[in-house]
């Protein structure tokens, strides 16, 4: 008999980096006084789901926005924050700090051999989409779903991950980056996971970037 | 399989309208919207009504909302068909976008004799605005394929769409092949779990439609 995951994945709240749209990945930035309202806000809503789903963990990234939007998930559900370092962000190396324009006018050759190889195009000083999917994505996604069978559970993570899950869940080409898929800081993503016959992991995408809980709050 | 068969809502079906309407009423989706179109079906058109009517709007028809044809596969579940329409086995995999269904519409068809052009005229008849459009399973799905920044591919997408589930996407504008400029914002916004005995059991059949 098969039994399936039910995986809900967050992405941090907003941090300044964040907003003034910088390049993040390994940096380790604060969630900002916005952030801080989105995580509450999300908190919120998994106590609300909570009331007819028994949540058996709440995972984060290492990286201290994660663990600082995982922390009022957790406390509200009488949980503790399970740190997985394997719910990182891609090393985007050098990128990281410079905002979109400063990245691709000083590393403007990475970006157009990026454009058509983006799966194994490294990042300068960084690693490629396909490493990371290899080194954490999917290494996380076994971990995750082995510990905690027939059971509901959280993920605080970042943007490059919640991507990559979808990719791959939903079934769309790994070569592709998805740019039109919108990664709202405090949404929530829902994945029904289950194994496949030779132990990989399929399943489906139940919900994307779900934000009703932001919009409410006038987020 | 429904496709363009004309099956009304049942009464679990008009609940679950009456549920969302009652939550976009009180603002549980944190969304409001200028006007509200629907698919002329039945299922669809009843659909739109119980929320218009909640929210004091007029209902007007897109008639390209209307879901896929299905040809003869229509009353069948996925299984019963794939066992009587062997052809069918390859449509509901890899060979998605260009296989037809037997009598009906390939989904590459579908997306340009319907989903492109119900797109592009909501976009010029409510140019700024945020719409609600009451359509299909096809139908979203294959509209979402042009929001992904997926470009001219078109894999079978593993996702749930659920009666009554919001899926949001933003159109910016269109290019010179009339496909559209745009973000998947949002898919499968659900009612909450206080609505659980209206709320769909999901099968694995269901990965198709």
């Amino acid at each position: 008999m098969s039994s399936g995951t039910t995986l809900y994945l967050v992405r941090h709240a907003s941090t300044d980096w964040n907003d003034e749209g910088r390049w993040q990945c390994l940096d380790d930035m604060p969630i900002n006084d916005k952030g801080h309202v989105q995580a509450e806000a999300v908190s919120k809503e998994f106590l609300r789901l909570s009331e007819k789903l028994d949540f058996s963990r709440v995972y984060s990234s290492p990286l201290m926005r994660a663990k600082q939007t995982a922390g009022p998930i957790a406390k509200k559900l009488g949980l503790e924050v399970f740190v997985e370092p394997l719910l990182r962000e891609l090393d985007c190396g050098l990128l990281s700090g410079l905002k979109l324009e400063e990245a691709k006018s000083r590393f403007s050759d990475f970006y157009s051999r990026l454009e058509g190889n983006w799966l194994d195009e490294r990042y300068p000083d960084g690693e490629t989409h396909r490493e990371y999917v290899s080194r954490c994505v999917l290494p996380a996604l076994d971990r995750i779903f082995d510990d905690n069978r027939d059971r509901a559970v959280i993920a605080v993570t970042h943007a490059g991950f919640i991507r990559a899950t979808i990719a791959l869940i939903m079934g769309t080409p790994a070569e592709i980056p998805l740019r039109g898929l919108c990664v709202d800081n405090c949404a929530y993503f829902k994945f029904d996971l289950e194994r496949t016959d030779d132990e990989g992991l399929t399943g489906r995408v139940s919900a994307i970037n779900v934000t009703a809980h932001l919009r409410k709050e006038g987020l | 399989m429904q496709g363009r068969s004309d099956i009304p809502l049942d009464d679990k079906g008009i609940e679950q309208a009456m549920a969302v309407a009652d939550a976009l009423k009180a603002g549980e989706f944190g969304m409001g919207f200028d006007a509200i179109y629907s698919s002329p079906l039945k299922r669809a058109r009843k659909t739109a009504e119980i929320v218009a009517g909640e929210l004091g709007e007029e209902v007007k028809s897109i008639p390209e909302l209307m879901e896929i044809d299905c040809g003869m596969i229509s009353g069948y579940t996925i299984s019963e068909a794939m066992r009587r329409f062997p052809e069918m086995v390859g449509l509901f995999g890899s060979g998605l976008w260009e296989g037809r269904y037997p009598g009906g519409q390939s989904h590459q068809q579908y997306e340009k004799e319907n989903v492109l052009p119900a797109l592009r005229k909501i976009h010029d008849l409510e140019p700024g605005r945020c719409i609600l459009a009451v359509t299909h399973g096809g139908f979203i799905m294959t509209a979402i394929m042009n929001f992904l920044g997926m470009g001219e591919y078109r894999p079978f997408l593993r996702h749930r769409l659920d009666n009554c589930g919001l899926t949001t996407v933003e159109i910016r504008g269109f290019d010179k092949d009339g496909r559209p400029i745009g973000r998947l914002r949002e898919l499968n916004l659900v009612l909450s779990a206080q609505h659980d005995h209206i709320i769909d059991v999901y099968s694995k059949e269901d990965d198709v439609r």
